[in-house]
């Protein structure tokens, strides 16, 4: 059962981490989800092999290790609200620029044009 | 001690849900923040001072097995860290409640409890036993911070907030996968068992969760090259979010590789440590140079002064890792003070570039001394803490034979100085060259957006609209 | 949301009506069961959530404010966890009473109830955080020392 929980654990980062790398931020979120999915499987991966509900007296067989489990929760809850949070930043964006790309930084391009122009133009450049 | 371990972690919390009822009521709100936060920095010296005489507490959540409960761990490193971190956030919060109304506070209305959050989240990110509840902490910590960094919703603020939360969020699911990674190994996350179960295991998988957790902790603080998140994001925040973000919530990150990584007896990744030390160092550094703004400038070294904390973590040698210590209590006020500072600077001049303003040296001395003596020390120049805690580093280094880590510190030690004295000549002696006329007339509009902003709004604006006239004035007489 | 013009649909308006009550009461049935059954707080909470954003959508209004609910369940999951140490225990233990009552029969429960109510106030608080923070009437139209700021990021650039 691991290799098939593997696989998809490693096509859901690929994709995720595909996702994330796009500019408009509805993509990144659904990009986080994946990858939110895929930890999720991961922790269940490390749990080991499947037994019954690890609630004590509930079945004879051997249960499964409870503790993955609940990190599984935890991590799930945690980012049911980030998903959220990031959504809100999205339309907030969505309000002031009328897309939800994530813009260049200006004073990045300002120290990648000083680099290229000589010294003598950089006093009016600042400005 | 249970008492005062579990108050500085849930106290804070609980203040920030008093706070967050009675938001609107400033004096109450204020009250209830600043007496969390005192609350927290005591019960932070009390656990110092405990942890000292009475050797390491150990507080089992719920009374649970270490092996599937919660622990939380205070011993001496932890408790010094802990009174460092609360003192520096009082300090910020009483310095937003000073400055309240101009444009280096945001809305206190958010950043009051969002503060005491913060607080709980770093409290137990210090405190914590086990990986997983690391990983929350983080978690809250975040959280607070993405709050902190966007509650104003400015078109900057939200681009920059955008770089940190995506950046952030993935350094969580990395740490998650990480975590899945160590506990198939191992069969556990607390940290205690793992110093006896990591050593013990392959060394190719030995090596890998060392790496892996190096780049998620890597991450959080900055080093090369996981870094260039945190230029981006600092400078356009409100300085009193900045100044705790720059203080604090890289040096956790540090804080944690320091934890992680010698307890699992990582010797063998010092080198690589060592390498991307000397680069965070010299990258950070240069960074600094090319930039023309105090908060800027205040990022990059950031960054820089990571990589001091960073050698001394990969020398894995007794006097490397203290020294490290010693820079890391050293760095948190010293950092959080420099960018109160520029938050000053702003204020006063509303602006922070360094073509716009000039000769405060002499209108305003007393941040002319206030900015001097936290940067003498950031630039390690004796009788500061700044000084003795780079002298440790390096003697260590050269105890250690790494020579070649010891020459880049000083170097990059230099041009801290070099970078230093850029912003005395800008901000304190020399006098603003007069701007051209269309960059006067945006740059006053600029101040006056400004004043809008401050969440009164009154007080800043008049000030505001005075020094907008009188940038107009200068722009007119060269 | 609900269509401006024709206000919302008469179904969806009568249905969401129709499942508020039950959706409700399951919600107050999974709290209960959570004490050692699958459930608890944060199902609950999303459960009531769920309603809220329902009924949003039908055109309801929402009846509580977010601030006033994650303070209150904040302050409440505190209290719980730290109760405890009042008589000296650890923090965060949990006191668990087993009682007969009428009507209902043997009843186990315990201070993690309480906890738990707290998380359902944060959960549910959340949600209308979310739905509030979604609406944002008061931001619809950016205020113009933003649309200035736009402009000055443009020019700069």
């Amino acid at each position: 059962m691991s290799a098939a929980l593997i696989a998809a654990v490693a096509a859901l980062v690929g994709s995720g981490v595909y996702l994330i790398t796009s500019r408009s931020l509805s993509r990144i979120v659904l990009g986080f989800s994946l990858l939110g999915h895929s930890a999720v499987l991961a922790l269940l991966a490390a749990g080991g092999s499947a037994g019954a509900p690890p609630i004590v007296g509930s079945s004879d067989r051997a249960p499964s290790d409870p503790l993955p489990q609940a990190f599984s929760l935890t991590a799930i809850v945690i980012s049911f609200g980030l998903t959220l949070f990031v959504l809100a930043l999205a339309s907030r964006q969505r309000q002031l620029t009328g897309d939800d790309l994530v813009e260049d930084d200006v004073e990045d391009r300002r120290v990648a044009q000083l680099s290229s122009k000589p010294a003598d133009d950089r006093a009016g450049e600042t400005a | 001690m249970n008492a005062i371990i579990a108050l500085a972690i849930v106290g804070p919390l609980a203040a920030s849900g008093v706070g967050l009822l009675v938001r609107e009521r400033h004096h109450l709100r204020d009250a209830i923040t600043l007496m969390g936060l005192s609350a927290t920095a005591l019960a932070a010296i009390a656990l110092l001072i405990d942890v000292q005489r009475n050797g390491t507490t150990v507080v089992r959540v719920g009374g649970w097995d270490p092996e599937l409960g919660i622990v939380l761990v205070a011993d001496q490193f932890a408790a010094l860290i802990l009174v460092v971190a609360t003192l520096t956030i009082l300090v910020v919060d009483i310095f937003a409640i000073g400055q309240r109304g101009t444009a280096s506070t945001g809305d206190q209305t958010v950043v009051g409890p969002m503060l005491l959050v913060l607080t709980a989240g770093v409290s137990l990110a210090i405190l914590t036993g086990d990986l997983f509840t690391l990983f929350v902490a983080f978690e809250l910590i975040l959280v607070s911070s993405y709050v902190l960094l966007t509650h104003q919703g400015r078109a900057a603020q939200l681009r920059s907030g955008m770089t940190y939360v995506v950046i952030n969020l993935l350094a969580s699911t990395l740490f998650l996968l990480g975590l899945a990674y160590v506990y198939t190994a191992t069969r556990t996350v607390n940290i205690a068992l793992l110093a006896e179960r990591i050593p013990e295991l392959d060394n190719g998988v030995r090596l890998g969760i060392g790496l892996w957790f190096l780049v998620v902790f890597g991450t959080k603080a900055a080093m090369f090259p996981l870094f260039s998140w945190l230029p981006d994001s600092y400078p356009t925040a409100p300085t009193t979010v900045t100044a705790v973000f720059a203080g604090l919530l890289t040096k956790i990150g540090v804080y944690v590789m320091i934890r992680f990584h010698t307890l699992t007896g990582m010797d063998d990744l010092g080198p690589v440590i060592l390498v991307a030390a000397g680069l965070t160092m010299l990258v950070g550094v240069a960074g600094a140079l090319a930039q023309n703004d105090v908060k800027r400038i205040l990022s990059f070294h950031v960054v820089s002064q990571i990589g001091y904390m960073l050698m001394g973590l990969g020398l894995f040698s007794v006097a490397g890792v203290a020294g490290a210590v010693l820079f890391l209590v050293h760095q948190i006020p010293v950092k959080t003070v420099m960018f109160l500072v520029g938050g000053l600077i702003e204020d006063d001049q509303g602006n922070s570039s360094l073509d716009k303003v000039g000769g405060l040296a002499a209108r305003r001395p007393i941040i002319a001394v206030l900015f001097a003596i936290p940067a003498l020390s950031l630039a390690g120049i004796p009788p500061f803490s700044g000084f003795v805690a780079k002298l440790s580093l390096i003697d260590a280094g050269i105890n250690a034979g790494s020579v070649a880590i010891v020459v880049v510190a000083l170097v990059a030690s230099m041009f801290t100085l070099l970078s230093m004295s850029k912003i005395w000549l800008g901000v304190f002696w020399r006098e603003p060259t007069p701007p051209s006329e269309p960059a006067s007339s945006k740059a006053s509009k600029r101040m006056m957006n400004g004043g809008h902003h401050g969440c009164c709004g009154r007080h800043p604006r008049r000030r505001l609209a005075r020094r907008a006239a009188l940038e107009h004035e200068r722009g007119n007489c060269p | 949301m609900s269509d401006q013009t024709t206000g919302p649909s008469p179904i969806v308006s009568l249905s969401v009506r129709a499942a508020t009550p039950l959706a409700l009461v399951i919600a107050v049935f999974v709290f209960f069961a959570g004490h050692n059954r699958p459930g608890g707080g944060f199902a609950a909470g999303l459960l009531i959530g769920a309603v809220l954003v329902l009924r949003s959508v039908a055109g309801f209004p929402v009846p509580f404010r977010a601030i006033p609910l994650l303070a209150i369940g904040t302050i409440i999951a505190c209290a719980v966890a730290l109760a405890p140490m009042l008589w000296g225990d650890v923090f965060l233990n949990q006191v668990v009473v087993e009682q007969t009552l009428p009507l209902l029969g043997k009843v186990k429960s315990g201070s993690a109830l309480v906890f738990d109510i707290g998380v359902t106030l944060i959960v549910s608080g959340l949600i209308v955080a979310v739905l509030d923070g979604f609406r944002a009437d008061h931001l619809a139209t950016p205020p113009p020392d933003l649309a200035n700021e736009k402009t000055n990021a443009e020019n700069d650039s």
